[in-house]
């Protein structure tokens, strides 16, 4: 007896099945493969068992019902992924693996909990959009190609707990996002840990960690977000403000990095109450200019304005050049009220409130760059007053 | 203009002659062709004029399932229908790698803008395209991964490059090969 049901679950779990739609109720166990789309219909439940061992072959897991999955193993070859439609926060993924896939989880809508997952492998871990809600808790991102986590189209999908790990392009990645919370993620290895990009992004990013990325957050193309409370230790870069970007950076502890905060083409951020700790250079300007933005800002972007086509490379929605101008454009950055450190608050009490502070590159260290054969002046820090004590209870 | 928790809409335009429809895609998207089981409904009192100041109450859209048989056929029929008018090609990287699910497009408008004329199915693992015509011409060829919209971080995006202004003349009757298209990754 033993015998004869060995064999049996040997066939089936050899066989591959063939197209499939599920539209009752449905328990997957063991080790199953799949030759073509699998699709979970509205009202019908598929449970995948621990311990499952899933496997697609040019094919996806498609669901508008509800998928329930614990302690199983999504993977394959030339595989789309899981692609959540709409489902509801009945669909719950928790302790799987799921790699090798396009896109690991796509998200459509719905407001799904993911947690305690491995996303590794993928071209892109988990993509949320489609004004998705829902959790995404605790989970590893690594080493996917593209993007760990990538968030769209006003998501609102909470981000919790996470760690982003040797990701080749970005940790993460939040476009047209707000995600209700942002907090306590560890990033670490990427060539960007997190990207906050294009008018409209404008995300509170709190008490996370970065550290030993390339760049630990990126701030590009008229984002606004709220960077505050988070450790950025031994990075190469801890925050590059981009092109245009003007993002409040406030309460954050950024130390030993190779830069600590790089700000370039136009960008005005507000930078207070911060710590800057033994930084190779704690604060830098590059290709930033009021001149330059008064002179050719808004010509150098009209080229990116939503009249023009796609195929001319224009990403943005509606935005407009009014959207986009600076507010204060005087050829200066505050930088008032930071701790600059011991060594640093050292040396500024010694040169005064005109000095020009060997952690700072700016104006005083460059007069001016040139762009398109034209000399402009680079703006100047003002970085007094300063903090003499530190600002955060923030520990590497 | 996504209707509310009633189905009740508001849209505020110009004076002018509409054209109105509603739609619901099941997989949520803003965009692209129409796929059984999304809903999809044209105004019955279509052409619609609004005058400047005016505001109008309009009868309900009766929307109704798209039809795995008649969307089948359309597709058949329509911007996808096979012609003996069509340009070929393969879609790679700046590597010369092949590029998987990218679609190509025609236009008549040089600003290469709005709906194109002619459309090819996504490229399989290959990069290989066909893009059938209903006619000979001259047409604009771009290429990307999304069908409309504006362009979104992590797309491919690439035009025709044989000329500088993307532009292709091909005869009635023609098997053009326009060699590779190179599109690149918006980020």
């Amino acid at each position: 007896m033993r015998l004869a049901l060995l064999i049996v679950l040997i066939l089936l779990y050899a066989l591959p099945a063939t197209a499939l739609v599920i539209d009752a109720d449905t328990l997957w166990r063991g080790e199953l493969s799949f030759s073509e789309d699998v699709r979970v219909m509205p009202g019908a439940t598929l449970t995948v068992a621990p311990g499952a061992t899933i496997r697609f072959v040019g094919a996806k897991l498609e669901v508008s019902g509800r998928l329930i999955a614990e302690g199983a193993e999504f993977s394959g070859e030339n595989w789309e992924g899981l692609r959540l439609k709409g489902t509801d926060a009945t669909t719950r993924i928790s302790d799987c693996v799921i790699k090798g896939a396009t896109t690991g989880i796509f998200v459509q809508g719905g407001a799904p909990l993911l947690e305690r997952l491995t996303l590794s492998d993928n071209k892109i871990g988990i993509e949320l959009r489609g004004k998705a809600a829902g959790t995404v808790s605790n989970c590893r991102f690594v080493a996917n190609r593209k993007v760990g986590l990538f968030v769209k189209d006003d998501s609102t999908t909470a981000v919790v707990g996470c760690r982003f790990e040797n990701n080749s392009r970005y940790g993460a990645y939040l476009y047209h996002a707000l995600p209700r919370s942002f907090q306590d993620n560890v990033f670490s290895g990427n060539a960007i840990g997190l990207m906050i990009a294009y008018h409209g992004s404008d995300p509170e990013v709190k008490g996370n960690r970065f550290e030993k990325n390339e760049v630990a957050i990126q701030v590009d193309r008229a984002a606004r977000p709220l960077i505050q409370g988070n450790l950025l230790l031994g990075n190469q870069t801890g925050l590059y403000i981009y092109r245009r970007s003007d993002p409040v950076i406030s309460g954050n502890r950024i130390e030993k990095n190779g830069v600590g905060l790089l700000v370039a083409y136009s960008s005005y951020p507000q930078i207070e109450a911060n710590d800057f700790l033994a930084n190779a250079m704690a604060l830098k300007l590059e290709f930033q200019s009021s001149a330059w933005e008064t002179e050719r800002g808004a010509d150098a972007r009209a080229g990116q304005t939503s009249a023009k086509s796609a195929f001319a490379g224009q990403g943005m929605r509606n935005v407009t050049e009014d959207d986009r101008r600076a507010k204060r454009i005087d050829g200066t950055v505050d930088a008032k009220g930071n701790w600059w450190g011991a060594e640093g608050t050292a040396e500024l009490l010694k040169i005064g409130t005109s000095g020009n502070p060997s952690f700072i590159h700016d104006g005083k260290d460059q007069a001016t760059f040139v762009d398109a054969g034209e000399e402009y002046p680079l703006d100047k820090i003002i970085h007094a007053p300063w903090s003499d004590v530190p600002l955060t209870e923030l520990k590497p | 203009m996504q209707t509310d928790k009633e189905g009740h809409f508001t849209i505020n335009l110009p004076a002018g002659r509409y054209s109105l429809v509603a739609r619901k895609r099941a997989d949520g998207g803003r965009s692209g062709v129409l796929a059984p089981g999304d809903l999809n409904a044209q105004f019955s009192g279509n052409p619609v004029t609004v005058r400047s100041g005016e505001r109008m109450v309009l009868d309900d859209f009766s929307l109704a399932q798209v039809d795995a048989g008649v969307h089948a056929q359309r597709q058949a029929e329509g911007i996808f229908a096979r012609t003996e008018t069509l340009l070929h090609g393969q879609v790679v990287d700046s590597d010369s790698a092949p590029v998987s699910d990218v679609y190509v497009f025609a236009y008549l408008d040089s600003r290469m803008v709005g709906k194109p004329v002619h459309m090819s199915v996504p490229t399989g693992a290959d990069g290989l395209f066909s893009l059938y015509l209903s006619d000979g011409g001259t047409y604009y060829i771009g290429a990307r991964s999304a069908f409309g919209g504006p362009l979104e971080p992590g797309e491919w995006v690439g035009t025709f490059d044989g000329e500088a202004d993307h532009k292709v003349i091909v005869a009635r009757g023609a098997s053009d090969d326009l060699g590779t298209l190179i599109v690149k990754e918006f980020w």
